[in-house]
């Protein structure tokens, strides 16, 4: 009687656990349909920023908490880059002064151009706020951030964002969710972000600039004729290339990284570019958000 | 992890410490929260920081495991699944699911080991660890794939799954040496009603 007594709780007990592992199986199922076959701004997206609103708080203490140790590692860790980084910047500093003379009077001539012909410097028609990032993605396969800055500062949708670099300001990603006091960055390095982008000392080719895998970024529709070398700096260029006439959410002229590497097969028409960005969004500890102000920057971020 | 021996001077088989240790000791589901919680607030405000090529060490498994290995199936497939779905609400990720059913998964396997005689060194729990990481990189990856995401394997190999894997098993240590010292010896927590 008795061991028929425990042979009965024992499949019962068995049986509560199958149970319970299983709706959690089909929750998890549900979840995942519903969240992606859902709208940018349904129900499931919503709980998921909402949470990362209450979080936020807590996230940006941890984050301060550790910042030290944070900085500690990024110390150590850029030791063995230091050396070939102080080569590699000398030689392209004797490159930049010889560039900086002709530069200083290309802008004089750009500057009186554009004044005659009423033409605006389009990053002029955007105010900045600087943010900090206090959350990023734990997965490799999501280039994501959040920053403490949102919409009680102005910051939008489609905003572009910035950082510092060895050569400038540099876009690095876009914002893609906003809520009252943080947001959500997609950096350009992220398999579902494009950039409308252009060479311009290799000639006047739109191309675009995708990520191919995470981390790492593909200049393509750039064709075989364009002038291209290594260490060309590439800027955005204000359109998205395919068709070439719907404006981008990034206006033109905004640094994106350095040409490493391109090639084409004997058959191809055009050229596939390896663009390394400047910044190591790895790295990055605080950004710039471009907000839009002028109506042209208004209508490139309503996309 | 120390044996426990009982009155025979071997360990004591499972069956006779669920039944014993429940009065002795609470249940210790506070402390499974509690560890929970901790893991959520180092994997998303510090573990992302620190890598090694494009790998982060994951502190989840561990702990899932641990409290899989010390409370049975039922706790480790709730803590596993409450995990992924707290990691995908609090971090910039793209999913919502997907990691809350890799960590329930790996928390209902690593349960089974619960009911076996608890072993005397860290190492079948730090191979568990590890393996457990290993699941969650391969599904997020297969879930990627599916959804037209693309990374070459030999960089999916080199630059993410090697990396975790290493960073996790150095990290994974002190997280089963904690879970056993806040948690206890091994019993299987069940409802009230099935005792």
């Amino acid at each position: 009687m008795a061991s028929s007594t425990n042979t009965g709780i024992q499949r019962r007990r068995a049986n509560l656990r199958r149970a319970v592992i299983a709706s959690l199986v089909v929750a998890c199922l549900a979840l995942l349909t519903g969240y992606f076959r859902e709208a940018p701004s349904g129900p499931l997206h919503s709980v998921q920023s909402s949470t990362a609103g209450v979080m936020a708080p807590v996230q940006e203490l941890a984050g301060k908490a550790v910042e030290p140790f944070r900085n500690g590692w990024n110390y150590m860790t850029s030791w063995r880059d230091a050396r070939d980084r102080a080569a590699r910047l000398e030689q392209e500093n004797e490159v930049l002064r010889a560039a900086a003379a002709d530069n200083i009077i290309r802008d004089q001539e750009l500057l009186e151009l554009r004044r005659l012909n009423g033409v605006g410097d389009e990053v002029s028609g955007y105010g900045k706020v600087n943010a900090a990032l206090y959350a990023r993605s734990v997965t490799a396969w999501d280039r994501m951030a959040r920053i403490n800055r949102g919409r009680d500062d102005g910051v939008v949708r489609n905003a572009p964002v910035l950082a510092g670099s060895e050569r400038g300001m540099q876009l690095v990603g876009v914002v893609t969710v906003v809520r009252s006091s943080s947001a959500d960055v997609a950096f350009i390095t992220d398999g579902n972000t494009e950039v409308g982008a252009r060479v311009p000392e290799a000639g006047p080719y739109p191309g675009l600039l995708q990520a191919v895998t995470p981390g790492q970024l593909r200049l393509t529709m750039m064709p075989r004729e364009a002038a291209l070398a290594d260490g060309q700096m590439v800027y955005t260029s204000g359109f998205v290339a395919r068709g070439g006439a719907l404006p981008s959410i990034y206006p033109r002229g905004l640094p994106v990284g350095v040409v490493t590497n391109f090639g084409a097969r004997e058959a191809d028409a055009q050229t596939t570019v390896q663009v390394t960005p400047l910044v190591d969004t790895r790295e990055l500890s605080y950004v710039t958000v471009l907000i839009p102000e002028s109506p042209e920057a208004i209508r490139r971020a309503e996309g | 992890m120390s044996a426990q021996t009982g009155t025979t001077g071997g360990v004591a088989p499972r069956a006779t410490r669920v039944g014993a240790a429940a009065g002795a000791r609470g249940s210790g589901l506070g402390w499974v929260a509690a560890m929970v919680l901790a893991a959520l607030m180092v994997q998303v405000s510090v573990l992302p920081y620190i890598n090694i090529a494009e790998g982060i060490p994951d502190i989840m498994a561990p702990t899932v495991v641990v409290i899989a290995m010390l409370r049975g199936t039922l706790v480790g497939a709730v803590a596993g699944f409450s995990a992924g779905l707290l990691v995908e609400l609090a971090s910039p990720v793209s999913t919502l699911g997907v990691l809350a059913l890799l960590y329930l998964i790996v928390g209902a396997w690593c349960g089974r080991y619960c009911e076996r005689e608890e072993s005397t060194s860290l190492a079948a729990p730090l191979v568990l660890s590890v393996a457990g990481a290993l699941v969650v990189q391969f599904g997020y990856m297969l879930v990627r794939l599916m959804l037209g995401d693309s990374m070459p394997p030999s960089e999916f190999v080199a630059a993410v799954l090697l990396p975790t894997l290493v960073l996790t098993a150095l990290l994974s240590p002190p997280v089963l040496l904690v879970g056993r010292r806040l948690l206890g010896a091994p019993r299987v927590v069940e409802p009230a009603a099935l005792r």
